[in-house]
């Protein structure tokens, strides 16, 4: 499981990779929550190479995406397979977090 | 307790000591026992969730426990998941389900694990038998 964290001309970028299970969640919320919640910018969160999430993985990224609208900032999510997105929907994350099939469309939905 | 295996033509059974560890074990013990069964990505990711929230749930919560297992079938209705500890008794089940949301700031953090598990599943019940809890879950494989 890793966290990367970039910045794109002012919209901040952080790409998962790997299993968002219990153990993983555990290692990685602390950085990811610490990589782009001090920056207060609009967030765009790859999951193309998440492949797997659950509960706690749905939590971390619903409390970013809470802290980061508290700074007057949006997080949207893009690229995830069919199987983290039947999660995404049955927990109804995707009703408030805006899940793009791509980069450009994520960048596009945060500037626009 | 060390960790214990068994599977073949009565399934898949782990006793595993109570930790995180023990739920990458699980998954990896239940998806080599069901490989054959060629379920397809969909129906195992489900499988995977389901077990991993329920194991994650004794492991995490669970108080005064000691000894966990894991069962598993591959039956013509779907998979059935049986995951007992000997804890304080607990029915994660009972638990009210989040409140529906339509903002961040409505959105509930708790209790995600046992909402996804409910909409995963067939069927679900809990019961406490001579000292242990025990969760039974049915994921559909058609």
């Amino acid at each position: 499981m890793s966290v990367v964290i970039t910045d794109l001309s002012g919209v901040t970028k952080a790409e998962l990779a790997g299993r968002l299970d219990t153990s993983n969640v555990n290692r990685v919320e602390s950085s990811f929550l610490a990589g782009i919640v001090p920056k207060g910018q609009h967030t765009v969160v790859d999951l193309s190479q998440v492949t797997f999430i659950a509960s706690l993985g749905i939590r971390m990224l619903l409390s970013a995406a809470r802290v980061l609208s508290r700074q007057g900032a949006r997080l949207v999510m893009y690229g995830a397979s069919p199987g983290i997105m039947e999660i995404i929907e049955t927990t109804a994350l995707s009703d408030i977090i805006p899940v793009l099939p791509s980069e450009a469309a994520a960048i596009a939905a945060v500037s626009g | 307790m060390p960790s214990t295996a068994a599977s073949g033509a009565d399934g898949f059974l782990r006793n595993l000591p109570v930790d995180l560890a023990s739920i990458e074990e699980a998954r990896q013990g239940l998806a080599a026992y069901l490989l054959p069964f060629q379920l397809g990505e969909r129906v195992m990711n489900r499988i995977e969730v389901v077990l991993e929230e329920l194991v994650s749930n004794v492991v995490r919560h669970a108080s005064a426990v000691d000894e966990l297992s894991i069962a598993a079938e591959c039956l013509d209705d779907g998979v059935h998941l049986t995951i007992a500890d000997n804890g304080t008794a607990f029915d994660p089940l009972g638990a009210a389900a989040p409140t529906p949301f339509s903002t961040l700031e409505e959105a509930e953090l708790g209790g995600l694990g046992i909402l996804l598990v409910k909409r995963l599943t067939r069927s679900l019940d809990y019961e406490r038998i001579g000292g242990v809890n025990r969760i039974r879950a049915v994921v559909a494989t058609q």
